[in-house]
């Protein structure tokens, strides 16, 4: 594998609870939990969970828009989280986010023209010859004309405001670009559309996409590795490959079940219940409670991510070593 | 089979803007029989929730519905006034949307919603009605029953929240449930459990559903016989094999093309050019499709193709496959 553009290491956010709630008594959301991973430039990673399992969070933690509340995270060997104000300013640069909805995303008062310049602007590059002109350059890049540049946002429709999003994120050359449920709201048609165009610009800037979705599908097409994410929790992570064709962990295994496919499929396999809300037993397995597999161990220790495969890891106390029971177990299912 | 539960015929609905008429929907035909799950599967803006709306007598104010017939067993629905219709909806005919949140009413407790079908069509005692509510949240899978009765929607999570909208439309006991993107805002985990749901009520309750949804593994999972539409049209209909192993129109085709999955790893994805027209810059008189076609010959210019039967229950609306463009019909073997 090559070097490494994102390192996050042991990195926890926690959230203060604004209010009391009946159902949760809990002071703190965990919504990034022990998280660890590292990301290699040019590829595509992707990560999989349901709503609340804390995958945005992540991804905001990770460009710095919001502050953890430990652990590191290096872009390039270097701690971001040291960074002065104008290192920061200047990172911005080479790291950017694709947001969900492009109905939200785009200020409906400004041009096109105006959004697509903006970060031209805000880091001063060039005239205004220049920046209009890159506009128009980065426009065609991402499949509109430059007829666009004096449109406005409630002109355009959802794919069309998507890939305005996505020239935003481009005109400075980013490295690395979060794209947090960017296809999720748009037609299949539209949808392949914009990510035929998102393999086409990582091939053409060697970007590195780090690709936050619940859709599996889109993310198994897509994605050269996989991080399925639990409670705040990575529980397991592996290239898409391995991952997709063998899950271990159980909650993997149930999510990768409820995929509904077009092809001839097997009765889908149910998960039980839903994703509880953030609970303060930090020694227990995040999954216990909804687990078929639940052991007495998996309520008092939290399990650790081992090794399963080549670069297959999964944290489930089903695959410690002393269990002898694992196969046999794991077969009934 | 037996006779149709509900049928369309030849209906138009326009849209008033401004002045101008536009329509919205043109010659809409099918039928649902018992028992049996339709789907009916398109992009946004095509006309899927439209033609669901129009059943139901619930369009938007600036809409009509031009001409065309809709029959719910014997009853003209054309012809029921505000009064009749307050009668059918909910007790024969019911609907499910697709946000939970904006469905329920959050100022009132989950057990009065749920009950309140049954307060307006059957005349039952108190205990009675909620003996059976509280039977039905069990039957949706609402678990604890009891207390949830007095639970407000926000206190449910939204895979919960769409159960509580499920019993509500299944209380009263209707012969026709009418579904709009029922798991679209669901997580995979919960969208499996609701549609392993409506599989049982289907199984269990012998309703006939029309089930909206722009998502093939959704519709896969669960339908019978699927409408795909296009740009106000029925494009293509046919039992879920024909449409799914032998689709006909190039619109079909397209769209099943461009689902992404791991098989399609390293493939650029099938894409269909340009996207579906807004109402107002839809071309009458022509072939809808045909500005992003790529069978597109002289005839789709023209006139409107007629839906023509390929065999059996499957039919398409595609000048490929009309008698009057012979010379292509060899594109039917591709």
């Amino acid at each position: 594998m090559t070097t490494p553009i994102i390192e996050v290491e042991d990195l926890h956010k926690f959230f203060k609870q604004a209010r009391k709630n009946s159902l949760d008594k809990n002071k703190y959301v965990r919504a990034v939990n022990e998280v660890s991973f590292s990301l290699c430039e040019g590829e595509s990673f992707g990560l999989v969970g349901e709503s609340g399992s804390g995958k945005s969070t992540l991804g905001q933690v990770i460009l710095q828009l919001i502050k953890q509340t430990s652990g590191t995270v290096k872009y390039r060997g270097k701690n971001v989280s040291s960074f002065t104000k104008k290192e920061l300013k200047a990172w911005r640069r080479q790291v950017q986010i694709v947001f969900q909805n492009p109905y939200a995303s785009l200020n409906p008062k400004k041009s096109i023209g105006w959004t697509v310049e903006e970060p031209l602007h805000i880091h001063k590059i060039g005239d205004r010859v220049f920046r209009r002109q890159r506009a128009i350059e980065v426009l065609e890049e991402v499949g509109l004309d430059h007829s666009f540049m004096d449109r406005y946002p409630h002109e355009l429709s959802g794919g069309q405001r998507q890939r305005i999003a996505i020239a935003t994120a481009i005109i400075l050359e980013p490295e690395f670009i979060v794209i947090d449920e960017g296809v999720s709201a748009l037609d299949v048609s539209v949808q392949a559309q914009i990510l035929n165009l998102l393999k086409k610009l990582q091939r053409k800037y060697k970007l590195t996409y780090l690709f936050i979705s619940h859709d599996l599908n889109v993310v198994q097409y897509f994605c050269n590795r996989i991080a399925v994410m639990y409670l705040g929790e990575i529980i397991e992570i592996g290239k898409t490959v391995e991952l997709g064709s063998s899950p271990k962990h159980p909650y993997t295994k149930g999510l990768f079940s409820s995929i509904l496919s077009i092809e001839e499929a097997d009765e889908l396999k149910l998960l039980e219940g839903d994703l509880h809300r953030f609970s303060n037993d930090i020694e227990a397995c995040p999954f216990h409670d909804r687990c078929k597999f639940a052991m007495d161990i998996c309520q008092s220790v939290k399990p650790k991510r081992q090794k399963v495969g080549n670069y297959h890891e999964v944290g489930c106390h089903l695959y410690d070593i002393k269990n002898e029971n694992k196969e046999s177990i794991l077969k009934v299912n | 089979m037996s006779a149709p539960i509900l049928t369309v015929e030849n209906m138009d609905v326009s849209f008033k803007i401004a002045s101008e008429n536009y329509k919205a929907l043109e010659n809409i035909t099918f039928s649902v029989y018992p028992n049996e799950v339709v789907g009916i599967v398109g992009e946004s803006g095509c006309g899927k929730s439209l033609t669901s709306q129009a059943i139901l007598g619930i369009l938007p104010k600036n809409a009509i519905v031009e001409q065309g017939k809709m029959k719910y067993k014997h009853v003209d629905l054309r012809e029921l006034k505000d009064k009749d219709w307050r009668k059918i909806r909910g007790k024969n005919i019911s609907m499910i949307f697709q946000e939970p949140m904006t469905a329920l009413n959050p100022l009132v407790t989950v057990g009065k919603q749920i009950s309140e079908g049954l307060k307006v069509h059957t005349s039952y005692s108190k205990d009675e009605m909620k003996k059976r509510t509280i039977q039905m949240m069990e039957k949706v899978g609402l678990p604890r029953a009891k207390e949830l009765y007095k639970a407000y929607p926000h206190q449910l999570s939204g895979g919960m929240q769409q159960r509580v909208v499920i019993a509500i439309a299944l209380i009263a006991e209707p012969d026709l449930i009418i579904a709009d993107e029922p798991t679209t805002a669901l997580d995979v985990t919960i969208q499996a459990q609701i549609l392993a749901l409506f599989r049982k009520i289907k199984y269990e309750r012998k309703s006939s559903m029309i089930f909206i949804s722009h998502d093939w593994g959704v519709i896969r999972n669960i339908c019978d016989r699927v409408l795909v539409m296009y740009a106000g049209h029925i494009v293509e209909e046919g039992t879920l094999s024909e449409i799914l192993n032998n689709p006909k129109h190039p619109y079909t085709k397209a769209l099943i093309q461009a689902i992404p999955d791991h098989r399609k790893r390293g493939i650029e994805l099938f894409t269909i050019p340009g996207k579906v027209p807004s109402l107002q810059d839809r071309k009458r008189d022509v072939c809808p499709f045909a500005d992003r076609c790529s069978h597109r010959f002289d005839a789709c210019d023209k006139e409107v193709p007629k839906i023509e039967r390929i065999e059996g229950t499957h039919a398409a609306k595609c000048h490929l496959y009309t008698k009057e463009a012979g010379l292509h019909r060899d594109y039917t073997n591709h």
